[in-house]
């Protein structure tokens, strides 16, 4: 399994990945500690003072969301996403670095496709005017944010492809 | 049928040439339901997925309880769970590999993940085991297995993704994990006394605890049984639903992580940052898997077993024993929570109409997720392994894992053969 | 030359609104067609209930049901049939709603990228609570209430009541542990969520608390490829027909739901003039606000709710 390697040949943004990772890190986990506390929150409210706290569940849903795809990026720098390692000795070795590039091609593709959906998506949810049940939040700037995330996500990817085989041939197995 | 068929053997041919799964699986979904309905609504059905998926309230339980399971990592609660095991196990034959076992248990306890409790368990149990001379094989075995205990005993990441697939009440499949959790343990004590019997080296005597020291060892491990009592204890009173026991679980562990290492911002931010991208992996694959089971909806796949399945009215038992041949199969050469994503959509419609509880269902998988944890070729505990321990090669795990193996085939046995194991303590739940 | 179309739904093939209601209109639609025309119901749901409309607009599925309160904001005209108070049978509310909606609310076209073949509303939304009985303002004050969503929101809080928006399936779990003291649901889901055991006591609000606005609609682009015999003969069916047919079956599963409740201890109350009045003076300031949404749109949203509320009593009173 790979996704326990880190990358290999240096940072691949160069000096600007320590500060986007530190950006895109604290974000996250300023989420992620915001959904905990809520759920927190809303079931004390429910107990102690009678009253849960208005709209949680419609809170809970953006912040998935802003989680989710925030941690994307990351995700793709880290070389966490789930690959099977079980063949790559028996690649050719000659069919290899272009298999890189296809495996990244494809890759950036899968992750380009869903950030435009989601674009064309946030645009009908502003025509559309909708919002959420009981705040009446607007929720397309979110799946904006969410869309330009998964564009971060493939342009990385797409970047990938000047980096060494992670792989090397040598597998996990 | 065929279709679908042909999709599934290109996605598994796309995964072998190392695209990552889930984009494996979201690329066949697309161009299948591309095919089989048209461009645009397939370009549509991606936006849809992606959108509902991020934005769930019920899967906000995934990143929660994974977030707990860190907590409780850092805060450093395996160490007293082993001391305690220890105490009464360690001057038995293979008693250290017996403790072993029984705290990943009872880290299971409080934790969601099977790779968090072996990684854990790793770092506290292989070193007392090294001392003693235990062999690489045992030691390591009895930390891979004993980690898979983590998605049975609940609370489970992947009793959380099966409840979620089939809408079966998360709540009902955690209660019902916990005596088969105890017959796990059991089997698995059992592997380790037959290994030891057998090889009598592979795990020598530790010391004998005095009955004051076991005492005051026990006296330590009472943070888990908090954890453990509020949380499923909240779910099974029905305080709570599942989802709001998975944030107080985690408030929990943040508590704990305080008490025990005072207040460290960097610490607790790096936590927070691997529990979301951890979240992130799994819901990569989720999306993708989601794509795919749309373009499998399309294909009319699931009617058709269903209609296969009625020749099966009179031995059922075949279809089960079938589907579970499958998941061993798969669960060689799948990443299990992929395998759970891409197969429960397909099987479960199945195993209802025939007129099996799903929620025993659910264990059954689990339990056949766990199996696939530790097999060759694929284990995912068993990589973990490797690299908290890169001294241990992958043959030697694979093969101290062996036992564990024929123990977790054993307890499959019994937990088909007995359904109500798994279905006791149900009908109790609030 | 045949067509097989396809049919999405978020519930169960048992539910009355799969079975009854969609495959119900398939079936009138292969008769009206002479089996020109044919549906399959897909093994699962397309979408999430929310995303069932956008699935139908894009093609993912042919044909749907679903709610328009799901997504807030969108489909703002339609809450003209979740008000209190405005009938006692989903089969006139029904066919009263689809005759006043395409006559004033067509031109505003919020149904784009649809065709909307029908629209109907359950049965008179009413009062389930597990321990507090309901016969005033002060009895439902800070109650936690589960709802769905739509207008029964803002009426749950004009109340002074909790609304509890949580998933349908978890429905059974809030009310038994507590979580939630109550429930807004029309007669026939109280016994169709089991939730029987659970409810003392039951208020029955004359013309109903709230109701929910339900839309059948199919894509599009298949519609305008069907020859026009066919299209044809699927309006016949539809429209005011299909609010017909589906609020019959809905009038029907109401009445099977209240004996249900009827058999059981469950203490069942009529609202009096008096809470009914108490509930309007809160509530009315919500049909003020649509008013000035209507008139916003060019809908004179009085005079619309006033012929709505007309009709309905003149199909009840048949
Ligand atoms: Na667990
Ligand atoms: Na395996």
């Amino acid at each position: 399994m790979s996704g326990l390697s880190a990358n290999p040949g240096g940072p691949l943004l160069g000096r600007w990945e320590k500060p986007f990772e530190m950006l895109l890190g604290s974000a996250t986990a300023l989420i992620l500690a915001c959904i905990m506390l809520l759920t927190c929150v809303d079931v004390a409210g429910r107990y102690v003072f009678s009253e849960p706290v208005p709209g949680a569940l419609e809170v809970t849903e953006l912040m998935m969301g802003a989680l989710i795809f925030a941690s994307l990026p990351m995700v793709t720098l880290r070389n966490q996403q789930v690959t099977i390692d079980l063949f790559s000795p028996f690649i050719p070795a000659a069919v290899k670095p272009a298999l890189h590039v296809l495996i990244h091609v494809a890759s950036g593709l899968c992750m380009g496709v869903i950030s435009w959906r989601l674009w064309v998506k946030a645009g009908q949810m502003f025509e559309q005017g909708d919002t959420t049940a009981v705040l009446q939040l607007k929720v397309w700037p979110l799946v904006y944010f969410m869309s330009a995330l998964a564009a971060v996500t493939a342009a990385i990817l797409i970047l990938m492809i000047r980096q060494k085989d992670a792989a090397g041939g040598s597998g996990e197995v | 049928m065929q279709e679908a068929l042909i999709a599934f053997a290109v996605m598994l041919g796309l995964t072998f040439l190392r695209l990552p799964i889930a984009f494996s699986m979201a690329l066949v979904g697309f161009c299948g339901f591309a095919y089989l309905v048209s461009f645009n609504a397939a370009l549509s059905m991606v936006g849809s997925v992606a959108f509902e998926t991020g934005m769930s309230y019920t899967l906000s339980i995934v990143p929660l309880f994974i977030l707990m399971g860190n907590l409780v990592t850092r805060a450093g609660l395996s160490a007293e769970l082993y001391r305690v095991s220890y105490a009464f196990l360690g001057h038995r034959r293979g008693g250290l590999a017996m403790a072993t076992v029984l705290a990943c248990g009872g880290f299971g306890a409080v934790c969601g993940s099977s790779l968090a409790t072996a990684a854990t368990m790793s770092k506290v149990a292989m070193p007392s085991m090294r001392k003693y001379g235990y062999s690489d094989a045992l030691a390591a075995g009895s930390i891979a297995a004993g980690g898979t205990l983590g998605i049975l005993i609940p609370p489970s990441v992947v009793l959380v993704i099966y409840g979620i697939l089939t809408e079966t009440n998360i709540g009902k499949l955690f209660i019902a994990g916990i005596l088969p959790g105890l017959v796990a343990i059991a089997c698995y004590l059992a592997a380790v006394a037959v290994t030891v019997r057998i090889d009598a080296k592979a795990g020598p005597r530790g010391e004998r605890v005095s009955w004051h020291e076991r005492m005051v060892a026990i006296g330590n491990v009472w943070g888990v049984l908090i954890l453990f009592l509020v949380v499923i204890g909240g779910i099974y009173g029905g305080i709570f639903t599942p989802t709001e026991a998975a944030g107080i679980g985690a408030g929990g562990g943040l508590v704990f992580l305080l008490l025990r290492k005072g207040f460290d911002w960097r610490e607790l931010r790096t936590i927070l940052i691997e529990s979301a991208i951890t979240t992130g992996m799994i819901f990569t694959i989720l999306i993708g898997a989601l794509i795919f089971a749309n373009f499998i909806n399309m294909t009319g796949m699931p009617t058709e077993l269903t209609g296969y399945a009625e020749y099966f009215r009179e031995t059922p038992i075949l279809v089960i024993i079938a589907i579970l041949a499958i998941y061993v199969a798969l669960g060689c050469v799948l990443e299990s929570m992929s395998m759970i994503l891409l197969t429960v959509p397909m099987f479960y419609p199945l195993v209802a109409h025939l007129g099996y509880d799903l929620i025993w269902f659910g264990i059954i998988v689990v339990v056949v997720t766990e199996i696939s944890m530790i097999t060759p070729p694929v284990g995912l505990n068993v990589f973990v392994l490797r690299s908290v321990l890169p001294d241990v090669p992958t043959k030697t795990v694979f093969r101290g894992v062996m036992p564990f193996i024929v123990a977790d085939i054993v307890r499959l046995g019994i937990l088909v053969a007995f359904p109500a194991i798994s279905l006791y303590l149900t009908q109790f739940v609030k | 030359a045949q067509t097989t179309l396809t049919i999405s739904s978020w519930l169960p093939p048992s539910h009355i609104i799969t079975k009854d209601m969609l495959m119900g209109w398939a079936k009138e639609v292969e008769t009206a067609t002479q089996g020109r025309v044919k549906f399959r119901l897909l093994p699962k749901a397309v979408a999430s209930p929310p995303g069932t409309f956008d699935a139908v607009r894009d093609g993912l599925a042919d044909v749907s049901i679903s709610v328009h309160g799901y997504t807030p904001g969108r489909f703002p005209m339609t809450k003209m049939a979740e008000f209190p108070f405005i009938g006692d049978s989903s089969e006139a509310i029904s066919v009263a709603y689809w005759r006043t909606y395409t006559k004033h609310m067509a031109k505003l076209d919020e149904h784009k990228g649809l065709v909307l073949l029908g629209l109907m509303t359950h049965g008179p939304g009413q009062i389930y609570m597990t321990k507090q009985k309901v016969a005033s303002l002060a009895d439902v004050a800070n109650q936690k209430i589960r709802v769905g969503g739509g207008l029964v929101v803002d009426i749950t809080k004009a109340m002074g009541a909790v609304p509890l928006l949580k998933p349908a399936s978890e429905t059974y779990e809030i009310m038994k542990s507590g979580i939630a003291d109550g429930i807004f649901f029309p007669k026939d889901s109280v016994p169709a969520f089991k939730l029987v055991p659970l409810v003392n006591h039951m208020t029955v609000v004359p013309g109903g608390l709230y109701n929910v606005s339900f839309g059948l609609w199919m894509n599009e682009a298949k519609f305008k490829g069907l020859p026009k015999a066919d299209q044809d003969a699927i309006l016949k069916v539809s429209g005011e027909h299909y609010a017909r047919m589906a609020g019959k079956v809905w009038d029907r599963e109401d009445a099977a739901g209240l004996k249900a409740m009827e058999a059981e201890k469950i203490i069942i109350r009529t609202a009096s003039p008096e809470f009914v009045a108490e509930i309007k003076s809160k509530t009315d300031p919500l049909e003020q606000a649509w008013y000035n949404e209507a008139k916003a749109k060019g809908i004179d949203g009085a005079a619309v709710m006033a012929e709505f509320r007309a009709e309905i009593k003149k199909l009840s009173g048949k």
